[in-house]
């Protein structure tokens, strides 16, 4: 079995010791909800998701096994939803407005490259490359987006990226190879319309 | 691009992740130190990722733990419900289907006390056990019975024995 306290709440909990799933949500609830609200990108949907989680492990408690991290198991479920309720769930409609205005909201264009080093005209003020990097978040496939996500905000090895999301690590591996390149070019492109 | 690059280029964000083996890191890191040009690809990779600015934080808003506590209170609510539908359940099938209940009952019963004396009866042996094991003194005397010469010509015995099942046929 695996050695994490978060497991031995989770089984105490599975025992009917309802104080162990306070801990656990009081433990999770505030990375839990921003690591959905970096996913949707709205604070409501964030949070009604994030409780949908947390029920989610209270009602599925039996059947837990410990044979993972706690927070592995926590976080695929979040995933899970994530994944399912935005595509097919109540929240679809609101998400594609928002995700259609993330991807045509602003116009990029490619700055004419000869360099290829950073100068003083192509750093972006702060604001602007927080924008960018929500557009370019909100513009990648879900699984995409999920593992960007885990690896630049939440600094996860590949591997335990790969337990999250379902996939080999080589997977994890290519799939961040194309990402962090799509970013690192976003995040250098020159707005054409100001 | 040459071959090599071309490797390099391929490993250059898991480079910078640290996601490669000891031995890849050190044959990256000295084809950056030898090639300009995957040189100034990490170091605009490494300047571009290591200033990703971070996500706005935000806190769950003053009412997320009370609308949360009300879910989970309306889920064992609900829980209690079905536990009661369950009993209530057993309740009107007695009240409105009595004779089947009570021919299950009677099957139930029957079945029960067939159980009981199966295993009452499993542990006492039938008269042909019960004979061999009076008998089993027997064994007390054994080396006498192997010692005795009846068995020394045992294989004469079962030829007579052969002679006289021939004789009779
Ligand atoms: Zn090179």
């Amino acid at each position: 079995m695996v050695h994490d306290p978060d497991v031995q709440l989770m089984l105490r909990f599975q025992r009917g010791d309802e104080a162990a799933f306070r801990q656990l949500y009081e433990k999770y609830k505030i990375p839990l909800l921003n690591f959905i609200f970096r996913y949707c990108q709205d604070r409501r949907i964030a949070e009604e998701l994030s409780q949908d989680v947390f029920l989610r492990v209270y009602t599925k408690a039996g059947s837990y096994r410990p044979d993972a991290m706690f927070s592995t198991w926590l976080y695929r479920i979040a995933i899970n939803i994530c994944l399912n309720e935005l595509r097919s769930g109540k929240y679809r409609f609101e998400y594609e407005l928002k995700t259609v205005d993330a991807d045509h909201g602003d116009k990029f264009i490619e700055a004419p490259d000869h360099t290829r080093s950073i100068n003083a005209e192509d750093k972006l003020d702060e604001e602007e490359r927080g924008k960018r990097v929500r557009h370019a978040l909100a513009a990648l496939p879900p699984k995409h987006r999920v593992a960007l996500i885990c690896s630049v905000y939440e600094q996860l090895p590949y591997k335990e990226i790969g337990r999250r999301i379902g996939c080999s690590e080589a997977a994890v591996k290519s799939i961040i190879h194309r990402s962090k390149l799509a970013l690192r070019d976003l995040l250098r492109k020159r707005k054409l319309y100001e | 691009m040459n071959k090599s690059c071309k490797k390099c280029r391929a490993d250059l964000v898991a480079y910078y992740d640290r996601e490669l083996s000891a031995k890849r890191m050190r044959e990256i890191a000295d084809h950056i130190a030898a090639c300009p040009t995957c040189a100034d690809e990490f170091s605009v990779l490494q300047e571009t990722l290591s200033a990703v600015p971070a996500f706005p934080e935000i806190q769950p808003s003053a009412d997320y733990d009370r609308t949360f506590w009300e879910k989970i209170r309306a889920v064992r609510a609900t829980r209690e419900q079905h536990r009661w539908w369950g009993v209530r359940a057993v309740l009107s099938l007695i009240r409105f289907q009595r004779p089947v209940f009570i021919a299950a009952a009677g099957v139930c019963v029957c079945l029960c006390f067939a159980a009981l004396f199966a295993v009452r009866h499993q542990r006492q042996l039938d008269p042909e056990e019960r004979a061999v094991a009076q008998q089993l003194d027997l064994f007390a005397h054994y080396d006498i019975i192997r010692q005795s010469d009846a068995l020394e010509h045992f294989e004469l015995i079962r030829v007579l024995d052969a002679f006289v099942e021939d004789d009779t046929k």
